[in-house]
């Protein structure tokens, strides 16, 4: 069995092949990497795919309701209701209006509606656990959900996975195509998560975990969290620092 | 301002990502050859990958790419923008146009942008698929750049055995016959 390696502190570790922010691609600690991570050098990126736009996607299929996780049922999900919301920025830090944000997520009680997910913690039926949206002309956007549950995953001896929501995003650039995860503030999880800990600077790591926030909260309704996503700039080169 | 940092797409993506139709990159009566694209995809002991998620994007027949536009938003028969995922054999497949040469990148030859995300891959891997036998595979300088014994990894062959609109393109994550794959 593996045991769980704590990384170099705050902003010192430079792993080649990346620009340290972005984890390598073989992460020892995290078991699937070790056959599906190339092992033949890397080309560097052609100017032609560096220079693309975003692909034009999703947004005949964006409904409000689909930022809702809470109301695509006959009733409520189970667990805590929050609200997720930030905003959308490149590197220089504009930021990226009406541009498809796609989130999942398991159920309150840890278990995803994904027929792979054979975790023996209940399916709500009243959560799929999906959702859409567009930011708006600031760059914003806002999801209403339940907090996911941590879930168990066989990566190592007793290995679970601290509550999280994965992210996909466009941006302007096609190189600016993200997906990631969310993670919440205080969970004692965080620390024994390889893919967590997978990506290499402290910083980088801080800000995949999104901020409790009041002003996002509503009274006597949900807490808010505040996750904002910062994406690869327009054009920006690979590799540059 | 700091990127934020990739994570894996992780296996549970299914519903979230994948739609209906996704695969459909140009619907019937788009300008152009048709061009059904199949492969699979596997990893480093050659084991099927079954829970990639594949995402192209192209040119069309005349070598531009879809701008953004509302017209664009609304939906047009050629989206140049399509996903698909591997089923239990590691295999997906794409219906579209064989992709014109663009006009701001002549020396390039016809090819199709493609990333893969998957469980295990911390990052997207990125690639070019190219078409054997296209004229202006010759002068091409993505695969001038690519070592010769590893040029065949990034180039569709067309299927005998089948139909004439198809190609084949395998992506290899690791080890024999890897794909080439640019830094990301
Ligand atoms: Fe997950």
């Amino acid at each position: 069995m593996q045991s769980i390696s704590h990384r170099a502190p705050v902003g010192t570790v430079e792993v080649e092949g990346t620009d340290g922010i972005d984890p390598p691609y073989l992460v020892e600690s995290y078991r699937s990497t070790v056959l599906r991570t190339p092992r033949e050098p890397l080309l560097e990126m052609p100017k032609t795919i560096r220079s693309l736009r975003a692909p034009v996607y999703g947004y005949g299929k964006v409904k409000m309701q689909n930022a809702d996780l809470t109301s695509q049922g006959a009733g409520e999900p189970l667990g805590e209701r929050i609200i997720v919301a930030g905003r959308l920025m490149d590197e220089s830090d504009k930021p990226i209006p009406n541009a498809l944000i796609e989130i999942w997520q398991a159920n309150a009680a840890g278990r995803y509606a994904h027929k792979g997910d054979d975790h023996s913690a209940p399916l709500d039926p009243n959560f799929i656990g999906t959702g859409r949206a567009l930011t708006d002309a600031s760059g914003n956007y806002r999801f209403v959900t339940v907090k996911p549950g941590a879930y168990p995953w066989r990566n190592h001896a007793n290995g679970w996975r601290p509550a999280h929501i994965h992210f996909s995003l466009f941006g302007l650039g096609y190189l600016s195509r993200l997906i990631t995860q969310m993670y919440f503030p205080g969970d004692p999880l965080l620390p024994l998560d390889p893919i967590f800990n997978s990506v290499p600077s402290e910083s980088g790591r801080h800000a995949l975990v999104s901020t409790f926030d009041l002003t996002l909260t509503e009274p006597e309704w949900a807490l808010g969290y505040r996750f904002n996503i910062v994406l690869r700039g327009d054009n920006a080169t690979p590799m540059e620092k | 301002m700091q990127r934020t940092a990739s994570q894996t797409v992780g296996p549970f993506f299914l519903d979230a990502l994948v739609h209906d139709g996704d695969e459909l990159i140009a619907k019937t009566g788009t300008a152009g050859q048709a061009l059904v694209l199949e492969g699979n995809v596997f990893d480093g002991e050659g084991a099927p990958v079954n829970d990639a998620i594949l995402e192209i994007f192209q040119a069309d027949a005349t070598g531009s790419y879809v701008a953004d536009s509302p017209d664009a938003r609304s939906g047009s028969l050629f989206t140049g923008f399509g996903r698909a995922t591997t089923d239990k054999s590691g295999r997906f497949s794409f219906c579209t146009v064989y992709p014109g040469v663009s006009a701001t990148d002549i020396d390039h030859a016809p090819h199709l942008n493609l990333m893969v995300f998957a469980r295990g891959l911390v990052k997207p891997l990125v690639t070019r698929i190219h078409f054997e036998g296209d004229v202006h595979n010759a002068h091409d300088p993505i695969l001038a750049d690519v070592p010769t014994h590893r040029r065949t990894t990034l180039v569709a062959r067309r299927d005998a055995s089948n139909d004439s609109q198809v190609w084949r393109f395998d992506v290899r994550l690791q080890g024999k016959d890897e794909t080439v794959f640019f830094e990301y």
